[in-house]
């Protein structure tokens, strides 16, 4: 299979879905969760037991309009017969509405709110510095990997396509997020970091047989270096997709709500790990050793040589 | 010979796992009790997000009237306490205009927790010129203090009838206390908040100039003890504040205050120009260090009061946990169909060395006391990944070496060696950015970071020594036909 040869198809696909995401990102914005951007916390004394995720949740969602609300049992003095609710920014009138769904379903006193303990506007969880800290701590991240991968490859054209790679996964991702609105809360932090470590290690395995691969091919035949390197750790990358791939897909099958959102942004982080370990990372690199070596038309020219 | 010594071995493998199974999945230690399941899986802590935990409600004091920026600042400052005490999976948020919430997992006693966290007492640096105090009408109350006291300590030693002239009594608090700063101010710390209103006193620092406080233990001085004490270094403008409040109070006394709780009251030897100062009069090394520790985490910018604990359910809905495990658990079944009937004999090996694995996992989880997390779930579920993940190249190499003619044994040697690059390099440079995230993160960050770091060390172990030796055993006892060394699927040249 010709895979450098078709570099632009495989830019191209990931550039259209990066470029879908980001056009959903500038005119829907991003889905951002209580976690993140704070809300409204409601607190009503249902006086009996009560199932919070069957019962309450549906209501919450068809009232406020939240698809992620944060639903728990508190316990009081008279064990957990109390609800906390905790969705994004809503109006009072929502919150008398959210309560009289609440207080008929449960039969309890419409009039003066008699069951309603409280309702607030509460901050995020996740506060800008620790969201700064996470950028931060990634990227110091992302700066160690490149120098470990150019250390250990010798070359840093491997680093730096590596990174390429990662950024191009974590993007697709983003693009996801942005596009079918999943909700952006503490668990998106986590899916992201995954498919960093993911993709990662797809990438160096790919990258590993190229090196080793090296010595038996010409300075002229990197075309050919990459595809049969890509070829050869072919089945190992199906099979390893597969088994991740088949972990998070049951997850998503059987997973609660909450746990789908997670669910869904990894099998796509997977899918996109796997997808760029063959066809964006080593193309990027043939690209960059194209440009250390003969300027920019360098990469047409070893590409001219190897048909001839 | 030989084969016994494969035996031996190969048995002895499988008895450990099957050991470290049992204590993984039913737990070690007395029978029934609160340490049946000291290792057991059921012990692990579970997050706010599938399991609840409690909740804790702070208030700002009443009549504080705080401003936004100051319960913002007390909110981080929380933060900042949470994570230092290890409850990294623990969230804090404002709630309303004077209110933080902190919901803590896995813990059962509310106080407990709220002690943990810390004193929400604010920090006051006090100079004062005790010659401007003795002489004033603060002293009154308590000279009768004094006079109280002296009654209530004779009682004890000569019971009710105890003999005493309380004018005496008085006569001796005047001339006593004013002769005794420090045992005054010591025993009566509420003389500074009265000096302080009536402007004998004034506050020279707060918490908010410390830039660092660190526990500390030797002599202060020649001929002093030894003693436990913390080492309190000030920031910018606290350094400079200091200077000149050292030069105003030479020879005076600064008192270094926790509310109202006096720590230590210095004299003021000379003007301290390098902002380094000291806190004595802790109990011990324990007192002195958590007085460090709260110190670091911030003085709180207002005053708050604990005033509610609820405990509260799984913030994901209480099924989560329930769904993910079996999830979980179907689909490292399928795994383990898919490594056996594709890879045959190395693929049994392997998965029994998956099996090992998670048992590692569970087991390091529990004993480093990590909470876990849905994003924890993360991390296992990539670290499972990239042990299976390594299996899976070391198989594709074998494969190769057999395909090419080679024989069992010196493939099966073959690929392991050629498969370590691959693995170290995707192994270590995944660690690499686990351990930054665990040190530079915080909260559900970190979380993750420890599950996969623990997983990817675990997983090289399991995958390059379990996996090897159980295949080598395989090779000695059961079968040496190549064929059930190879996958399934031959695939083209």
């Amino acid at each position: 299979m010709k895979i450098i040869e078709r570099t632009k198809i495989w830019y191209t696909i990931s550039i259209a879905i990066i470029l879908v995401g980001a056009a959903f990102l500038i005119f829907r914005g991003m889905n951002f969760d209580i976690e993140f951007a704070g809300g409204t916390m409601v607190q009503i004394d249902i006086g009996q037991e009560f199932d919070a995720r069957g019962d309450i949740e549906p209501i919450v969602r068809e009232i406020t309009g939240d698809t992620n609300p944060q639903v728990q049992k508190v316990s009081g003095t008279g064990g957990a017969t109390q609800v906390s609710i905790k969705v994004k920014e809503i109006t009072t009138e929502q919150i008398e509405q959210l309560y009289t769904a609440i207080a008929e379903k449960y039969g309890l006193d419409t009039v003066d709110n008699a069951n309603l303990i409280s309702h607030s506007s509460i901050s995020p969880t996740v506060s800008g510095e620790m969201q700064r800290t996470a950028v931060v701590a990634t990227s110091v991240a992302a700066l160690l990997m490149l120098l470990y991968i150019t250390f250990r490859f010798k070359d840093w054209r491997f680093g730096l396509s590596s990174i390429i790679a990662l950024l191009h996964d974590v993007l697709i991702v983003i693009a996801m997020y942005a596009i079918f609105q999943i909700p952006v809360n503490n668990t998106f932090i986590a899916a992201i970091l995954t498919i960093v470590g993911y993709s990662i290690n797809n990438t160096i395995v790919v990258f590993d047989r190229i090196r080793e691969n090296t010595r038996l091919y010409r300075q002229d035949q990197l075309d050919q270096l990459c595809d049969d390197s890509i070829m050869q750790t072919l089945s190992r990358s199906i099979n390893t997709s597969l088994t991740t791939i088949v972990m998070v897909l049951v997850l998503f099958i059987l997973g609660v709500q909450s746990v789908r959102w997670f669910a869904f942004p990894l099998l796509v982080g997977f899918l996109a790990g796997t997808y760029s370990s063959i066809f964006i990372a080593s193309p990027t690199w043939v690209l960059l050793k194209g440009i250390g070596r003969k300027g920019k038309k360098g990469g047409q020219a070893v590409k001219r040589v190897k048909h001839a | 010979m030989k084969s016994l010594k494969n035996v031996f071995i190969l048995l002895l493998t499988l008895l450990i796992i099957a050991g470290s199974a049992i204590v993984t999945f039913v737990g070690i230690g007395g029978r029934g009790g609160d340490y049946s399941d000291r290792f057991g899986v059921l012990n692990i802590k579970l997050g706010l997000d599938l399991a609840g935990g409690v909740s804790i409600t702070y208030q700002a004091e009443e009549g504080s009237n705080p401003s936004s920026s100051q319960m913002e600042g007390a909110l981080a400052v929380i933060q900042n306490r949470l994570d230092s005490k290890g409850y990294t999976e623990a969230q804090a948020y404002l709630d309303g205009t004077d209110r933080i919430r902190v919901e803590i997992p896995g813990v059962k006693d509310a106080n407990a927790a709220v002690e943990d966290i810390g004193k929400t007492a604010m920090l006051t640096f006090v100079g004062f010129d005790w010659d401007d105090i003795k002489n004033s009408s603060i002293m009154d109350k308590y000279y009768d203090l004094y006079v109280q006291d002296a009654i209530a300590a004779l009682k004890e030693q000569d019971g009710e009838d105890a003999e005493y002239s309380e004018s005496e009594l008085l006569t001796e608090a005047k001339t006593y206390l004013p002769q005794q700063a420090y045992y005054t101010v010591m025993t009566y710390p509420e003389i500074l908040t009265d000096a302080l209103e009536a402007g004998l006193a004034e506050e020279v620092l707060t918490g908010s100039d410390v830039a660092d406080a660190s526990y500390q233990r030797g002599q202060l001085s020649q001929n002093s003890a030894v003693q436990s004490y913390v080492k309190l270094e000030l920031n910018a403008e606290g350094r400079e504040k200091f200077a000149e409040a050292t030069e105003k109070y030479e020879g005076k006394y600064i008192a270094i205050r926790l509310d109202e709780t006096v720590c230590s009251m210095p004299t003021v030897n000379s003007v301290i120009t390098d902002g380094v100062a000291q806190i004595t009069g802790m109990s011990g090394e324990e007192e002195a260090k958590s007085l460090a520790a709260d110190i670091r985490g911030g003085a709180l910018p207002v005053r708050l009061v604990d005033i509610e604990h609820n405990s509260v359910g799984a913030t994901l809905g209480q099924d989560a946990m329930q769904t993910s495990v079996t999830a979980a658990i179907i689909g490292f079944i399928l795994i383990l169909i898919f490594m056996i009937v594709y890879y045959r004999i190395p693929g049994v090996a392997a998965s029994i060395a998956l099996l090992f694995y998670i048992t590692l996992e569970l087991f390091f989880i529990n004993l480093l006391d990590i909470t876990l997390t849905l994003p924890g779930i993360a991390g296992i579920i990539l670290s499972i990944g990239m042990a299976v993940d390594a299996n899976v190249i070391i198989f594709a190499r074998i494969n190769e070496e057999l395909r090419g003619g080679r024989g069992l044994l010196v493939s099966i040697e073959s690929g392991f060696k050629k498969a370590l690059s691959a693995i170290l390099d995707g192994n270590v440079t995944t660690l690499i950015a686990a351990a930054v995230l665990w040190f530079l993160g915080s909260g559900t960050i970190k979380g993750f970071a420890q599950t996969l770091a623990l997983g990817i060390v675990i997983s090289m172990f399991t995958a390059l020594v379990v996996t090897r030796l159980l295949i080598q055993q395989c090779v000695a006892l059961i079968s040496k036909n190549p064929k059930l060394y190879r996958s399934i699927h031959v695939k083209k040249a």
